[in-house]
């Protein structure tokens, strides 16, 4: 239970904070990388968003969902770090962006390799809430919620979004299909 | 494709993705409960901490610009930070905008303000108040029966753009006629920007809110105050002086 957990870490209990770090620092680095476009970008964002509540958890209504209010902090912390270094590339990035394909055959391997990069190329107002909804698993209130958007606003970022993305799928299918005939 | 297929593959293709960051998760957790265990320590303050990130000029294109003025002390942003602000920027530059359609030479005044902007100001129409905390822009000449005209800077550093916002636009849906939330706009400045009026009669009041990350955790407030007829006029100048709004950041050294 978040309630137990966040009131143990108001109380300073780094095992308790731990436990809370398991639990949501593998998708909030993933989400942050989504937004940033940058591992060791999402690795800074994310660092800050946990010290951030790790002090700041008195501010936060115990009885209020924790996910969205963690996310509405690590979602700025990514914006404010983009905008600091938005002229700096890391290397790092280049080296790491090595996809594990041996579980995977290559086709849908190149087709997620495609998809992404096409989310990457979103604009923001699209592109987050894309993946927060879909590598998340928001529901769209709670992205509203964490964006500050009206609900009608953001369902309609979706859908261009999502219409942009199956365009991109189907004209890979398109090529693929005429790469095998 | 079906709907739940082509979701399928949107969420694989995320998860595949970001695969690289989240083989940083130990790491980055060493480097949370090291930067903790420091604070809890005394060896550097909370608030005091150097941000992650880069530590230099940084230029945004070319609507926004974060400066980080290194100084000595670890205090208030001051006259020592002022002083290296001056060395940096020109007092008064020649600046040539677009004014309803023509362009227009303005004599540009540095207006270095505390709170850790710096912005360009048409001197010979506008002059500057600062007071309780707000820097205003106001005219010069203030004519009877006109509604006024202004521009007032203020900063929030606990809460983000999003959250004053959300605030603002339910205060000002009960005071305004129109109330618009435009969201993100790059223009005159990357900030959330809100728009009101009390009608469209040539005297009614306009007023346009820009909310602007301060790259700190809160946000620098900005609020025009036009007439309607105005909008085109000072609306435009004012929007003008806000493209060379620029963050100067006071870290400690």
């Amino acid at each position: 239970m978040d309630r137990i957990l966040l009131q143990r870490i108001r109380e300073k209990d780094k095992h308790a904070f731990e436990e809370l770090y398991n639990k949501y620092g593998a998708y909030a680095l993933r989400v942050a990388a989504a937004v940033t476009g940058s591992a060791a970008i999402a690795a800074d964002a994310v660092q800050e968003a946990f010290i951030r509540v790790y002090y700041n958890l008195d501010s936060f209504d115990l009885d209020r969902p924790f996910e969205p209010w963690f996310y509405r902090i690590l979602i700025n912390e990514c914006k404010r770090l983009l905008k600091k270094g938005s002229k700096v590339t890391y290397i790092s990035d280049y080296m790491e962006t090595a996809w594990n394909v041996s579980e995977e055959d290559d086709y849908n391997f190149v087709e997620y390799e495609e998809l992404y990069r096409a989310i990457s190329n979103l604009n923001d107002k699209i592109r987050i809430p894309i993946i927060l909804k879909y590598l998340k698993g928001f529901k769209e209130t709670e992205i509203a919620q964490i964006l500050g958007l009206n609900l009608n606003t953001l369902k309609s970022r979706l859908y261009k979004g999502r219409q942009k993305l199956k365009k991109v799928l189907k004209d890979y299918g398109e090529r693929s299909r005429e790469y095998e005939l | 494709m079906n709907y739940k297929g082509f979701e399928e593959k949107v969420t694989r293709a995320l998860n595949h993705g970001t695969e690289p960051a989240a083989s940083l998760k130990e790491e980055t957790y060493y480097r949370i409960k090291e930067e903790i265990d420091r604070i809890d320590k005394g060896e550097i303050k909370l608030s005091k901490r150097k941000k992650t990130g880069a530590k230099h000029i940084i230029s945004i294109g070319t609507i926004a610009a974060v400066l980080t003025v290194s100084f000595m002390m670890a205090t208030q942003p001051g006259q020592a930070a002022l002083d290296k602000i001056r060395q940096w920027f020109e007092p008064e530059k020649k600046i040539v905008d677009e004014i309803e359609g023509m362009p227009e030479d303005i004599n540009g005044k540095l207006q270095e303000s505390t709170m850790g902007y710096v912005l360009y100001y048409d001197q010979d129409r506008y002059m500057v108040v600062s007071e309780d905390g707000i820097d205003r822009i106001e005219t010069i000449e203030k004519p009877e029966n006109y509604p006024p005209v202004f521009m007032e800077i203020s900063q929030d550093t606990e809460r983000t753009p999003e959250e004053l916002a959300a605030e603002w636009e339910e205060k000002l849906k009960a005071e305004f006629v129109k109330v618009k939330n435009y969201g993100w706009v790059d223009w005159p400045l990357d900030s959330i920007m809100l728009y009101a009026n009390t009608g469209n009669n040539w005297n009614d009041t306009v007023v346009k809110y820009y909310f602007v990350d301060n790259t700190q955790g809160g946000t620098f407030v900005i609020k025009q105050q036009l007439f309607f007829e105005a909008s085109e006029g000072h609306g435009v100048r004012l929007d003008n002086a806000l493209k060379e709004f620029t963050i100067v950041s006071l870290d400690e050294e």
